[in-house]
C-alpha cells in the first residue's frame, strides 16, 4: 500500500517539475514537499535529473550524411511495394514476367556474342560500387564545346580536361589532362556565337536547343566516378559526340555550313565539317537518330589497379537529388576528380602508344586508347549509323608519361 | 505537313526541359540558357528551403524529390542524436539514423499528414531502435551473456570516481543503458528531445496517461541508478 502510494507521488512529483498539473494538484504537491523529508529529497533529485540530461551534448553535426544517404538511397533496392498492390496488376505482372524472361534469353544471347568479341579485354564482369555522374551540371556550352572539339572540362577552372583523341581512325583515345594551358580552352564556341555567326533561325535554334538537351543527357549518363578513384566511361562516347556533331550540322543550311565551318578554324578544330544537304523535313529524323543510339551497358571502368570492360550499377531513382542538389553534388565531384588526377596509373600500364604533346606544366593523367573490333571506329559517309556492337576490342591504358618526374618537379616547385 | 509536325514535337521537347527546370523562359530560346538554368535551380532550392515542413513533404509527394534533402538537413541531427541517446555508439546511431530515413524516404509518399513530420520520423527511429534491441537481446540470449550486470558495476565504479577525473555525460549514458523499455525511450524523448507529452504519445502511440506513467517510472528507474550523483551538492 505504502509502495503504492509512493509511486503515485512519484508521478506526480514528475508530473509537477514539467508543468503538467492542475492548480489545484500542483498546491497539493508543493504541500507535500514541504512536509514530508523524502518527498522534498526526491523532488530535488527529479529537478537534478532533467538538468543533467538536458545538459548533456547534443551529436554534432554531421556534414556529410546527406551525401552517404543519397548514396545509400540509390543502391539499395526499393522493398515498399505491397503485396496488395501487386496483385492488382497480376495480368500485367504475367506479362512482364514473360517480357523479362525473353530479355534475359535475348541478352544471354546478346552477351555470349559479346564476350566473344572482347577477347582480348578483360573479362566481363559487373562492377559493384556506388558511382555518380561526373557531368551532371554540364552547361549547353560545355555540351556544344565537346560536341565540337571533344574537350570537357572536369571543374570549374577548366585545369583538368577530358579529351577525345580522334585523329586516328582505327582507335579513339580518351585523355585526361591536368594543368591544361590556355591552348586548350582557347577552343570557345559558346551557344550565342553560334547562334549570331551563322544566323540560325528560331526553328533552327529550338531544334538545337533539343539536340544539346540530348547532348547534354547523354554525356552525363557516359563519365561517372566514385570513390577508390574510379572512373566509367562509355566507350560510345566518341561515336555519341560524331552523330550529335552531325546532326548539328544537318540543320543548318550549306551557307550556314561554310560560316560555322570559318567559325571553327579560327578556333583550332580537329576534325573535319562534311558539306550536307539535308532539308529541315528530315530534322525530326535527326533528333529520332539520335535518340536511337544504343546505349551501352557495359563500360570502360578503371581502377588504380585494374582495367574492366564491366556493367556497372546506377539506380535513376535518385538522379534527380543528384541533379538538383547542386553544391552538395558538385563538391563531392570535384573531390573524386581531384583525388583521381591524383592518383599514379603506372601499374596499369600495359603499353605506351604515342606519347603525344607534354609539355612541362601540362600533364596527361592517363590514355584510355580503345580500338574496335574489325572496322573503323567512325563511318565518315554515312551520317548515322552507328556500329551496334561497340565492345571495344583492345583497351589500353597509357598513364601519364614521366607522371613521375613531373610530380617530382611540382613539389620542388612548390 | 511533317516539318510542322517534326518542330512542334521538338518545341514541346524543349519546353518541357524548361518548366521542369522552374523557368519562366517559355518557348523562346535564350542564350545565356546554361548559366541562368543554373541559377534558376539554385534560387529555387532557396525558396524550398523555407517551405516548412509540411509543404516539402507535398512537394515530395509531387515528383520533387529534392524536397527530401530538406526534410532530411533540418531533421538529421534530432534522430541522430535521440538513437545515440538510446545506443550511446556513435557510428552506429548515424548508421541506424539513414536506415531511418531510407526508411522515410520509401514511404514518404504515403505520408497522411495525421501527425507532424517529425514525430513520425521519431516513430520511425524508436521502432528501428526497438527491432535493434529485440535483436541484441536474442543475440545475448544465445551467447549467455549478462550485459546489465556489466553496465552496472561499471557505472557503481564510474561513480565512486572523483568528481574531477569523471565525465558525467559517460555517466547518464551508461544509466540509460539500465533503464528498460519503453521507460527509456519516453525519458529521452522528454527531458533529452524536449517533446512534449502530447507529441510523445503521437510518437509512441499511446495514451496519454500511459505517457505521463512512463516518464515517471523511467526518470524513478534512472534516479535511482545515479543516485550517488544526485546527491552530491551541486553547483
Amino acid at each position: 500500500m505504502k509502495k503504492l502510494l509512493q509511486e503515485k507521488m512519484s508521478e506526480l512529483l514528475s508530473l509537477y517539475v514539467d508543468g503538467q498539473l492542475s492548480e489545484a494538484e500542483a498546491r497539493e504537491v508543493e504541500q507535500h514537499i514541504r512536509e514530508n523529508e523524502n518527498v522534498r529529497q526526491e523532488f530535488k533529485e527529479l529537478l537534478q535529473l532533467k538538468q543533467l540530461l538536458a545538459s548533456k551534448p547534443r551529436v554534432e553535426e554531421n556534414t556529410s550524411f546527406w551525401v552517404a544517404l543519397s548514396q545509400r538511397i540509390e543502391t539499395q533496392p526499393s522493398y515498399t511495394t505491397t503485396t496488395a498492390g501487386v496483385l492488382a496488376f497480376k495480368p500485367l505482372i504475367i506479362i512482364a514476367a514473360t517480357m523479362i524472361l525473353f530479355l534475359g534469353i535475348g541478352y544471354g544471347i546478346y552477351s555470349y556474342f559479346q564476350q566473344t568479341q572482347t577477347l582480348s579485354s578483360e573479362q566481363h564482369r559487373h562492377f559493384h560500387s556506388s558511382l555518380v555522374p561526373v557531368f551532371s551540371h554540364i552547361s549547353k556550352d560545355d555540351a556544344l564545346q565537346f560536341i565540337l572539339f571533344g574537350t570537357l572540362p572536369f571543374d570549374r577552372e577548366r585545369r583538368t580536361v577530358l579529351e577525345l583523341d580522334e585523329t586516328d581512325r582505327q582507335r579513339c583515345k580518351i585523355n585526361i589532362w591536368k594543368n591544361t594551358p590556355r591552348v586548350h580552352n582557347n577552343n570557345n564556341c559558346t551557344v550565342q556565337k553560334l547562334v549570331t555567326e551563322a544566323k540560325l533561325n528560331e526553328e533552327q535554334q529550338r531544334l538545337l536547343d533539343s539536340i544539346l538537351i540530348i547532348a547534354q543527357e547523354r554525356i552525363r549518363a557516359s563519365i561517372f566516378m566514385g570513390e577508390n578513384n574510379v572512373l566509367a566511361i562509355d566507350p560510345s562516347l566518341p561515336s555519341i559526340k560524331r552523330v550529335i556533331a552531325k546532326s548539328i550540322y544537318s540543320t543548318l543550311h550549306p551557307r550556314q555550313q561554310s560560316s560555322i565551318q570559318r567559325l571553327l578554324a579560327t578556333n583550332n578544330l580537329r576534325h573535319k565539317v562534311h558539306y550536307q544537304q539535308q532539308l529541315l523535313s528530315e530534322t525530326k529524323k535527326t533528333v529520332h537518330q539520335i535518340r536511337r543510339i544504343p546505349r551501352n551497358r557495359l563500360f570502360v571502368v578503371i581502377t588504380p589497379d585494374t582495367l574492366m570492360y564491366s556493367t556497372i550499377s546506377l539506380s535513376d531513382s535518385l538522379n534527380e537529388i543528384h541533379r538538383t542538389a547542386y553544391a552538395d553534388h558538385e563538391y563531392h565531384c570535384r573531390r573524386l576528380v581531384e583525388q583521381f588526377i591524383q592518383q599514379d596509373f603506372s601499374m596499369l600500364s600495359q603499353q605506351t602508344i604515342g606519347n603525344g604533346p607534354s609539355t612541362d606544366k601540362m600533364k596527361r593523367v592517363l590514355q584510355v586508347e580503345i580500338t574496335t573490333f574489325g572496322n573503323s571506329w567512325f563511318q565518315d559517309d554515312d551520317t548515322f549509323r552507328v556500329n551496334k556492337s561497340l565492345s571495344p576490342h583492345n583497351l589500353t591504358i597509357v598513364p601519364a608519361e614521366a607522371n613521375k618526374n613531373n610530380q617530382h618537379k611540382d613539389k620542388h616547385g612548390n | 505537313m511533317e516539318i510542322a509536325l517534326g518542330s512542334r514535337d521538338i518545341g514541346v521537347r524543349a519546353r518541357s526541359f524548361v518548366s521542369c527546370e522552374q523557368s519562366e523562359q517559355s518557348t523562346n530560346y535564350k542564350m545565356e540558357a546554361a548559366p541562368s538554368t543554373a541559377r534558376t535551380v539554385e534560387l529555387s532550392i532557396d525558396e524550398i528551403r523555407r517551405l516548412n515542413d509540411e509543404e516539402l513533404v507535398k512537394l515530395f509527394q509531387q515528383g520533387k524529390e529534392i524536397a527530401f534533402r530538406f526534410l532530411v538537413e533540418r531533421h538529421q541531427s534530432r534522430i541522430r542524436n535521440l538513437l545515440y541517446s538510446i545506443f550511446h555508439e556513435r557510428e552506429f546511431a548515424d548508421d541506424l539514423a539513414q536506415e531511418v530515413f531510407i526508411k522515410a524516404y520509401r514511404a514518404l509518399h504515403r505520408f497522411r499528414f495525421e501527425s507532424s513530420f517529425y514525430t513520425w520520423l521519431y516513430r520511425i527511429a524508436i521502432n528501428r531502435s526497438r527491432d535493434e534491441m529485440r535483436h541484441r537481446k536474442l543475440q545475448r540470449f544465445f551467447s549467455f551473456e549478462q550485459l546489465d550486470e556489466g553496465v552496472e558495476a561499471e557505472l557503481q565504479a564510474r561513480i565512486a570516481t572523483h568528481p574531477k577525473n569523471r565525465d558525467d555525460e559517460e555517466l547518464v549514458a551508461l544509466g540509460l543503458k539500465m533503464v528498460p523499455e519503453p521507460f527509456k525511450s519516453a525519458v529521452i524523448l522528454r527531458d533529452i528531445e524536449g517533446l512534449t507529452y502530447e507529441e510523445i504519445a503521437d510518437v509512441l502511440k499511446c495514451e496519454l496517461g500511459t505517457v505521463k506513467s512512463r516518464i515517471a517510472r523511467g526518470r524513478a528507474m534512472l534516479r535511482k541508478v545515479l543516485k550517488p550523483l544526485l546527491e552530491e551538492p551541486r553547483q
